[in-house]
C-alpha cells in the first residue's frame, strides 16, 4: 500500500514539475507594465534600516533615507565625486590653512516649518561628536579636526573636552560656521565627508525638545556613546530634505511625504509626494511586483539579471561603475587554531601558518586566477578588471597602473621558485571560504582552485560555504588562509581604500599581517596632504606598491544595473549616493 | 473551582518552562564563538576591527551562567533587550509583529480545520469510493508540496501570469497609506479587523486580497493532515459498538456520523489544531517571507540568521508560552467535546 501511495506522489510531483516548467516562463514579463500609483515612488529593494540617526547610522540602507529627508552644508555636483554643489550652504572658503568657512543659504525650512539656521549647522556637528555612538561613521569628524578617531580610549573613558568640541565648529555670525582642523587637511576629503549622511543638519529645537543633548556643556557627557535605543533621531527624523518621515514600519517598509517647506521647490519642483521604501526579501516577489508596475525599481541581483533582460517596458540602465572592489586577501600570520590549513604544516597535506608570506608564492597564486572567466561567469560581463584597490571614479586612479593576468607558465614558475622549496613537488592542500550564498565568490574561488590544480594535481584547494557571521569573526580571528571581501567607501577618497586594503593596521590589512613601513608612511601623509600633485605621487605609488608586495588578488571592479519601469525617467549615477535610486529629487515619474 | 485550581497549576508550570527553554535556546547559542555572536553589532566592514571591543562591551565572552543570569536580569526588570534585525527593542518587536501573523493564522486555521474535518468526514464515510481517493490524492499533494514552491507557483501565477490579481505584501500601495493616515483608526493593527472597524470597505477589500495567497498556501499544505486524521479518527468511530446501536435503534445516517461518530472523531483533530495555530501565530516563516507578510515567523528566522540572541530567546519565550496556553485551551475545549474528560483527573 504504502508504495503505491509513494508511487502517486511521484507521479503528482513530476505533472506538477511538468506544468509549472510549462507555466512559469509564461508568467510575468508578457503584458505591458500597467502605469500606477502616480505621485508616488515606490522601491522594492533588500535588506533594512538600521538607524535615521545620522550620527549613529553607517549603513547604505538607512543612509539612502537620510539623504532623501535631510540635507547637508555641500552636496555632490550631479555624477561627480569630486565637485560640488551647495545645498545648505551658499558657498564656502578658506580663511587660512586650518579654518574652512560656510555661509549658510537663507530661507531654509525644517519639513516641520522651523527655520534652519546657523545654530543648527553648528548644533548639528557638535551633536554628532557629543554623541559620537560606538562603531559609527563621527571618527570622519574628529580625524580632521581633533586628530583623533573619537571621544573615548579603548577602555571607554572620555578623553576629549567640551572645549575642543566646540572649538571645532564655531559660528562666525548669523550667516557663517567656520570649521576648524587640527592641521591642514585635504579640501576636497572634508567636502566629500561632510557630503555624507553623517553631515546632515539636524533640527535643533526638535531634538532638543525631544530630549536630545541640550546644546551647553554642563553634563554633555551625559549625551556621549548613546544606546542605540536612546537615540532621540533613531525613529523620528526631522531634516531640510526633498521629503519627510510619514511612517517607518519597520522590518517592512518607509514611507516619506513631500517636505511643503523645500527650499528648492520654487526652482524645481519636488517630483513626488510620497517615496515608498519596501524590504522584499524574495527575488522572484520583487520581479513580479515591477512587472505588475506595483513599484518603479525593484533591486535585482546580478545572477538574476537575465530574468529582465528584453522585458519591453523595463528600463535597463547598465555599466555604471560602482566604488565597491572584491578581492581575496593571503593571510600571512594564519593563527594555529586554524583547520583550514590542513596540517598546519607545508607537508603536501597542509599549508604552513606564514605560508603566504612569501612574494613567490602569492605571485604563483595571482598569475594562476583567471581575471576573463571570472568576469563572464561570475559577474555576468559586467565588471573590468583593476590592478588595486583604488578603483576608477576615485581620484588619483592610475588607469595605467600595472596589472597582473592569467599565465600558468609563470604560476608554475613562480610556485615552484618559492621560498619553501618547489612547490609542485611538495604539494600543498588548504580550505577556501566564502560567505554562504554568494556565488560570484563562490565562482571565484573555484576558478582558483580548478587553476591550480590544473598546474599541479598536488596542489589541493577545497571550497567551502560559511555563513556571514562565520566569515567576519575568522578574518577577525586571522583562522582563514586566503579571504575574499569587498569594500563600499566612506566617501570617494583614495585613502578611504589605502588604510582598509593596505595600512598595517587596516581593516583587511591588519588581520593579514600585511605590514609595510614604507606603506604606512606614505599612507600617513596621503591622508592629510593638501597638495595634490603630491598625493598623485603618493596614490601612485601606493598603486605600484600593491602590485609589487601583492597583499592580496584584486579582482574586478563591478558595473552595476538599476531597473526602471518605462515611466521613470531622471536617473543619474553617481557611485558615492546610497540607496539604488540614486538623486530621487531630479527624477519624475510619468505615464507619457 | 477545579477549573480555576487546573488553570493556575498550568500557569505556574509555565515558569519552569520558560526557564528550560530559556536555558536551552541560550546554551545553544553559547556554542558560537564570541567573535561570531559579536558580528552582530557590525553594520560596516570598518567595525570589522572593533571585535574585540564589542566582545568586551556586551560581555561575551563571560562564563555561559553570567550572561545567562545578566540577561535574566535584565528580563526581570522589564527589559528585553535591543532586536538588531528589525531595529527596535524586542518587547516592543513582538506586538510589532504579531497582527500580521495572527491574520494570517486566523484566516488560515479556521479554513484549515473546517475544510479538514469536512473532507476527513467525507473521506471516511465513503471509504474505498471516489471521493476517498480524491481526497487522498489532494492529501498526497498537500504533504508532497514544499510551500516555497507552492507559493512561488501561486505568486507567479496569480501574480503575474494575472497580471497582479493577488498580490504579495499586507497591503497595495494606496490603501497603505490611508491606513497610516490620521482618516484610519488602527485598533488591532490587523488589517480585516481594523478595516471592519473603521467601516471601510475598500481596505477590507484589498486586505482580502492580499490575504489570500499566503492562506492558500498554508491551508492546501496543512489541510492534508487534518484531513487523513480526521479520516482515520472517524474510521475508528465508525466502527465502535455504539455506532452500531445507533444504527440499530434506527437513527438517520446524517445523524449517527454527524453526533455521535464525528463528536467523538474530533479529540484528536482539536489537540492538533490546537498546535496547528499555536504553530502559525508563531510564524510561518517561509509563507511570511515569499508573500512579505513581515511578522513573527520572519523575525525569528532574521533573529537566528543573525545571532540576535535577544531576539532568539524572546521568540523562544513568546512560541513556550504560547503552546502552553493553546495545551490549556485544548484541555478546556476537551470538556466541551467530551463530558467523559474531567480537568485534573483520567477519562471517566
Amino acid at each position: 500500500m504504502s508504495k503505491r501511495v509513494s508511487k502517486v506522489g511521484w507521479i503528482i510531483m513530476a505533472a506538477l514539475l511538468c506544468v509549472s516548467l510549462a507555466i512559469l516562463p509564461a508568467c510575468g514579463g508578457g503584458g505591458a507594465i500597467p502605469y500606477k500609483n502616480p505621485g508616488v515612488f515606490v522601491q522594492q529593494t533588500i535588506g533594512r534600516i538600521d538607524s535615521l540617526d545620522p550620527c549613529y547610522c553607517y549603513d547604505t540602507a538607512s543612509g539612502e533615507q537620510i539623504y532623501y529627508m535631510y540635507e547637508g552644508l555641500l552636496g555632490y555636483n550631479g555624477t561627480s565625486t569630486d565637485t560640488f554643489v551647495g545645498l545648505m550652504a551658499t558657498d564656502y572658503y578658506w580663511v587660512n590653512s586650518t579654518s574652512l568657512r560656510f555661509n549658510i543659504r537663507p530661507g531654509v525650512r525644517f519639513s516641520n516649518g522651523d527655520n534652519m539656521t546657523v545654530a543648527d549647522v553648528e548644533y548639528s556637528f557638535e551633536r554628532a561628536m557629543v554623541e559620537d555612538p560606538d562603531y559609527g561613521p563621527v571618527w570622519m569628524f574628529y580625524f580632521p579636526l581633533l586628530d583623533t578617531y573619537g571621544s573615548r580610549n579603548s577602555t571607554g573613558n572620555i578623553t576629549i573636552t567640551s572645549a575642543e568640541i566646540d572649538h571645532a565648529v564655531e559660528v562666525v555670525n548669523s550667516t557663517c560656521i567656520e570649521f576648524n582642523f587640527v592641521r591642514p587637511f585635504p579640501a576636497t576629503t572634508w567636502y566629500q565627508i561632510v557630503c555624507g549622511s553623517w553631515g546632515s543638519i539636524v533640527d535643533k529645537a526638535y531634538c532638543v525638545a525631544h530630549g536630545d543633548w541640550p546644546g551647553s556643556w554642563g553634563n554633555w557627557t551625559l549625551y556621549n556613546n548613546p544606546a542605540q535605543t536612546n537615540l532621540v533621531l533613531q525613529s523620528r527624523a526631522m531634516g531640510t530634505g526633498p521629503w519627510a518621515l510619514d511612517t517607518w514600519t519597520p522590518p517592512g517598509e518607509i514611507k516619506l511625504v513631500k517636505n511643503d517647506y523645500y527650499w528648492n521647490a520654487g526652482v524645481h519642483a519636488v517630483p513626488f509626494d510620497r517615496v515608498l521604501t519596501q524590504f522584499v526579501d524574495s527575488w522572484p516577489s520583487r520581479k513580479l511586483a515591477l512587472l505588475a508596475g506595483d513599484c518603479d525599481i525593484a533591486y535585482c541581483p546580478r545572477t538574476n539579471i537575465a530574468d529582465l533582460a528584453g522585458v519591453a517596458d523595463v528600463n535597463a540602465v547598465s555599466g555604471l561603475p560602482e566604488l565597491t572592489i572584491d578581492s581575496f586577501y593571503f593571510n600571512q600570520n594564519i593563527t594555529s587554531t586554524t583547520t583550514y590549513a590542513g596540517s598546519k604544516t607545508l607537508d603536501g597535506n597542509g599549508i604552513s601558518l606564514d605560508f603566504f608570506s612569501d612574494i613567490n608564492v602569492r605571485k604563483g597564486f595571482t598569475y594562476a586566477f583567471d581575471w576573463a572567466t571570472y568576469i563572464a561567469q561570475a559577474m555576468q560581463g559586467e565588471a573590468t578588471q583593476r590592478g588595486s584597490p583604488f578603483v576608477y571614479g576615485l581620484p588619483y586612479f592610475n588607469p595605467a597602473a600595472n596589472m597582473y593576468s592569467k599565465n600558468l607558465t609563470l604560476a608554475k614558475y613562480y610556485l615552484e621558485h618559492s621560498a619553501w622549496g618547489n612547490l609542485t613537488a611538495i604539494g600543498f592542500k588548504f580550505t577556501l571560504i566564502y560567505n554562504t550564498g554568494n556565488l560570484v565568490r563562490k565562482t571565484a574561488c573555484e576558478i582558483l582552485a580548478n587553476n591550480l590544480f590544473a598546474i599541479s594535481p598536488n596542489f589541493q584547494v577545497a571550497v567551502l560555504a560559511k555563513d556571514w557571521s562565520s566569515t567576519m569573526s575568522l578574518i577577525r580571528g586571522r583562522t582563514w588562509v586566503m579571504f575574499q571581501i569587498g569594500w563600499l567607501p566612506d566617501y570617494a577618497d583614495p585613502d578611504n581604500y589605502a588604510v582598509p586594503y593596505m595600512h598595517s593596521q587596516g581593516t583587511f590589512s591588519g588581520p593579514a599581517s600585511f605590514n609595510n613601513a614604507t606603506v604606512d608612511a606614505l599612507i600617513a601623509e596621503g591622508a592629510i596632504s593638501t597638495n595634490t600633485t603630491r598625493r598623485q605621487e603618493i596614490y601612485y605609488a601606493l598603486q605600484q606598491a600593491w602590485y609589487d608586495q601583492l597583499p592580496g588578488i584584486i579582482l574586478a571592479q563591478p558595473l552595476g544595473r538599476r531597473f526602471f519601469t518605462k515611466y521613470i525617467s531622471g536617473f543619474e549615477f553617481n557611485p558615492t549616493t546610497c540607496g539604488q535610486p540614486g538623486n530621487l529629487y531630479y527624477m519624475s515619474k510619468s505615464e507619457s | 473551582m477545579e477549573l480555576r485550581s487546573y488553570i493556575i497549576r498550568r500557569v505556574l508550570l509555565l515558569i519552569p518552562v520558560l526557564i528550560g527553554v530559556t536555558l536551552f535556546i541560550f546554551g545553544i547559542t553559547m556554542l558560537f564563538p564570541p567573535a561570531q555572536r559579536a558580528t552582530l553589532y557590525v553594520t560596516n566592514m570598518r567595525q570589522l576591527s572593533d571585535l574585540p571591543a564589542i566582545i568586551q562591551k556586551y560581555g561575551l565572552d563571560k562564563p555561559f551562567f553570567v550572561q545567562y543570569g545578566t540577561w535574566l536580569n535584565q528580563v526581570l526588570h522589564g527589559n528585553l533587550g535591543w532586536s538588531r534585525a528589525i531595529s527596535m527593542p524586542v518587547a516592543q518587536a513582538i506586538p510589532h509583529l504579531l497582527p500580521a501573523t495572527l491574520e494570517l493564522a486566523i484566516f488560515a486555521v479556521p479554513l484549515i480545520v473546517l475544510v479538514g474535518i469536512f473532507l476527513g468526514t467525507k473521506a471516511a464515510t465513503h471509504k474505498d469510493k471516489p471521493l476517498d481517493h480524491g481526497t487522498r490524492v489532494v492529501a498526497i499533494l498537500g504533504w508532497s508540496l514544499p510551500s516555497f514552491w507552492l507559493g512561488l507557483v501561486l505568486m507567479m501565477i496569480f501574480y503575474g501570469y494575472f497580471s497582479g490579481l493577488l498580490p504579495p505584501g499586507r497591503l497595495g500601495v494606496q490603501m497603505d497609506i490611508l491606513v497610516d493616515s490620521a482618516a484610519f483608526i488602527r485598533y488591532t493593527h490587523i488589517n480585516t479587523i481594523d478595516a471592519i472597524l473603521n467601516l471601510n470597505g475598500p481596505v477590507l477589500l484589498d486586505a482580502l486580497r492580499h490575504l489570500i495567497l499566503p492562506v492558500m498556501t498554508l491551508s492546501v499544505i496543512n489541510m492534508a493532515f487534518i484531513m487523513r486524521l480526521m479520516r482515520s479518527s472517524m474510521l475508528e468511530s465508525l466502527g465502535k459498538g455504539y455506532i452500531l446501536t445507533a444504527r440499530a435503534k434506527g437513527l438517520a445516517e446524517k445523524v449517527v456520523v454527524n453526533k455521535h461518530a464525528r463528536r467523538n472523531a474530533l479529540i484528536p483533530v482539536i489537540t492538533v489544531s490546537g498546535y496547528l495555530f499555536a504553530g502559525l501565530a508563531s510564524g510561518a516563516v517561509i509563507t511570511e517571507t515569499i508573500f512579505s507578510f513581515k511578522g513573527i515567523g520572519w523575525w525569528a528566522w532574521q533573529a537566528a540568521v543573525m545571532l540576535d540572541i535577544p531576539s532568539v530567546l524572546a521568540f523562544a519565550l513568546f512560541t513556550a508560552t504560547l503552546f502552553v496556553v493553546i495545551n490549556l485551551l485544548v484541555d478546556i475545549l476537551y470538556t466541551r467535546v467530551d463530558p467523559r474528560v474531567r480537568l485534573g483527573g483520567a477519562v471517566q
